[in-house]
């Protein structure tokens, strides 16, 4: 083949973690609940991979209340984690999700270091490919988030988990760290594979008529595409800083702004809010990447990697 | 289900603050009375697509009947004959016909509707003609509309309003007593829906409740539209919006 005609079909292939993604895109946690509803739109198989619903070692109901409040550009989510538990996950739900992808990442959260043991270790023992471990979620009371606030705690965390850990060991981040780059060193330094980030932003909605806020819990997480400019800007942040893959999130809605987070750095990006907004999204973000790739001549998304 | 654009056939305003708009149905699926699509606009905001329930379906067109509360419905509003849109639908669990016509000979059903929870109720009473005795209770804060929409399809018509302007003055609790029928099916606020399941549940007759939340995905992805029942938090998009009266427990 001519250089021009291999460049007419650029490969959107990544490694990580020693596992092949088809291409970068991948479904983000709690947005496409087991990947069993893609289905009606997509085979989920076209996607870099997909990652579950947070799970909890037991099952939660969830947040009470209003759980969604949509700002300029943006969604605020207080779920709370809501999920059948590790257990009902390994027995029942993953026997029908198995096949649906070779990158199936199941993202595992918890309340106190023996639940996320635990929980880990029932996960990871299990057919999933990879586990994300969530120490970012704003809305569980006393856990979750608050592992991924203060670098010590977050070392802590993924020091306890690690040893249960029997697949690769995604960490995601929380971008309302004290100081993200070193959280992401840390968590590096406990053997994490590689990072996510980010996720949701801490923020507040108020009723001005009730005089009270929105939600139940106070603040919520924020996603969509109001969060993009400071997501990108930390993922390259923290992509600079450590040798292990980062995966960038936060308001990815074309394949242009998935080509601007693998400039930034990342080696694979997940796609959230943008997927509820319409879900047949992702694959035409990964064909965005591909058309943009062929016109710029770009043959490996390596070409472009950490660019800027 | 689906997500595609549509073509808009039509768009008007039947009453001050209510629209009714027909699009081309070139897909064609199967639709139950009581599901609904997702639907927004090609502008950027706002983000998320807004639930409206399916008001008819006929001659491969999709008609909603939707009131104007803030930016998502306004931006419906404003389309004109020809404009696209994108729709993702039909979503939900609807009613459940048989179900609900059992094995009685023509059964006595009331639909009880409040405002613009009326919506559901013309696919619903068109699907029932024939099949069962159907009654409508309606209650508006004024002025009444799309009832001559359904004249055709229900056998007899209460109407309340609050203010007084037209039928019985006040709730449309006020206009029909549920001993007189074999099931009621409610659409409409959650004070009025929490106080047919009442009535219902005094006078022993089945009731059906179309449920509303806030909805992201519409899909049963995100859980953010749950409501409490006694099998759990439900999603609204995905389990409901339909539920049997019994099972949902209003938060007081
Ligand atoms: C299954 C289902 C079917 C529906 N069918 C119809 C229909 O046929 N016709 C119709 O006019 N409306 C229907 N609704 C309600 C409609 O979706 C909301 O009125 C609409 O989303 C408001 O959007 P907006 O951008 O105009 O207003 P916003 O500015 O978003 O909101 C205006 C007000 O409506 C409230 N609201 C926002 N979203 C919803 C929601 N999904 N449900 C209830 N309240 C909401 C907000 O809290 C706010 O007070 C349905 C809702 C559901 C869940
Ligand atoms: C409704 C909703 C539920 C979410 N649930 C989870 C979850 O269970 N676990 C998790 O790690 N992240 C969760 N997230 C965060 C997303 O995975 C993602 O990090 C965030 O939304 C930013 O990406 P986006 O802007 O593309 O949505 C959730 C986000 C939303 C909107
Ligand atoms: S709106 Fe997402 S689960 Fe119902």
């Amino acid at each position: 083949m001519t250089k021009e005609s291999l460049a007419q079909v650029p490969d959107l292939s990544v490694d990580l973690c020693k596992i092949t993604l088809k291409n970068p895109v991948i479904a983000a946690s709690g947005t496409c609940g087991f990947g069993l509803e893609l289905m009606h739109f997509y085979h989920p198989s076209v996607l870099g991979g997909f990652s579950t619903k947070g799970l909890t070692l037991y099952p939660r109901p969830g947040n009470h209340g209003i759980r969604l409040h949509e700002t300029r550009a943006g969604l605020m989510n207080s779920i709370g984690l809501q999920n059948p538990g590790t257990e009902v996950f390994v027995k029942e739900i993953l026997p029908k999700i198995r096949g649906l992808t070779n990158c199936l990442i199941a993202n595992v959260g918890g309340s106190d270091f023996d639940d996320y043991i635990e929980a880990v270790e029932m996960v990871s023992a299990a057919d999933v490919d990879m586990i994300e471990l969530n120490i970012s979620c704003p809305n569980v009371k006393c856990g979750g988030m608050a592992f991924g606030i203060r670098t010590q705690d977050a070392a802590a965390i993924v020091k306890a988990v690690r040893p249960a850990c029997k697949k690769p060991l995604m960490v995601k981040l929380s971008p309302n760290a004290h100081d993200l780059v070193e959280v992401a060193l840390a968590v590096q330094d406990e053997g994490a594979d590689c990072l996510s980030l980010v996720n949701t932003f801490s923020a507040l909605a108020i009723d001005v008529y009730t005089r009270k806020p929105v939600f139940n819990n106070v603040t919520a997480g924020l996603s969509g595409p109001a969060i993009k400019p400071i997501a990108l800007r930390m993922t390259r942040d923290v992509a600079k800083a450590v040798q292990i893959p980062v995966v960038g999130m936060g308001g990815i809605e074309t394949g242009i702004d998935a080509i601007e987070f693998i400039m930034a750095g990342a080696t694979a990006v997940q796609v959230g809010t943008a997927g509820m907004v319409q879900p047949d999204i992702l694959p035409k973000i990964i064909d965005e990447m591909a058309q943009f790739m062929a016109s710029q001549g770009i043959s490996n998304l390596k070409e472009i990697q950490g660019i800027i | 289900m689906t997500t595609d654009l549509y073509t808009v056939i039509s768009n008007k305003q039947v009453a001050p603050s209510i629209f009714s708009m027909t699009v081309k149905d070139h897909l064609n699926l199967p639709v139950q009375p009581g599901q609904f699509h997702m639907l927004k606009t090609l502008a950027a905001e706002p983000l998320l697509p807004r639930p409206l329930s399916i008001n008819d379906v006929e001659n491969e067109t999709l008609t909603f009947l939707y009131e104007v509360k803030g930016d998502g419905t306004k931006n419906l509003a404003a389309l004109t004959t020809g404009q696209q849109l994108r729709i993702t639908g039909p979503l939900g669990q609807g009613f459940n016909i048989d179900g609900i016509v059992g094995n009685a000979r023509l059964p006595k059903v009331l639909l009880v509707a409040g405002g613009i929870g009326i919506a559901p109720f013309k696919y619903l009473a068109r699907s029932l003609a024939k099949k069962a005795t159907v009654s409508l209770a309606a209650g508006f804060r004024s002025n009444p509309y799309a009832i001559d929409d359904l004249k055709e399809f229900v056998d007899d018509i209460k109407i309340a309003t609050e203010d007084g302007s037209y039928g019985v003055e006040g709730r449309v609790t006020l206009v029909f007593n549920p001993v007189d029928f074999d099931v009621v099916i409610a659409c409409g606020p959650t004070p009025m829906m929490r106080a047919v399941k009442e009535m219902c549940k005094q006078a022993k007759v089945k009731c059906i409740l179309s449920m509303e939340a806030r909805m992201a995905c519409g899909i049963g992805a995100c859980l953010g539209c749950t409501i409490r029942t006694t099998k759990g938090m439900l999603r609204v998009c995905a389990d409901g919006p339909v539920f049997d009266a019994n099972e949902v427990i209003f938060n007081d």
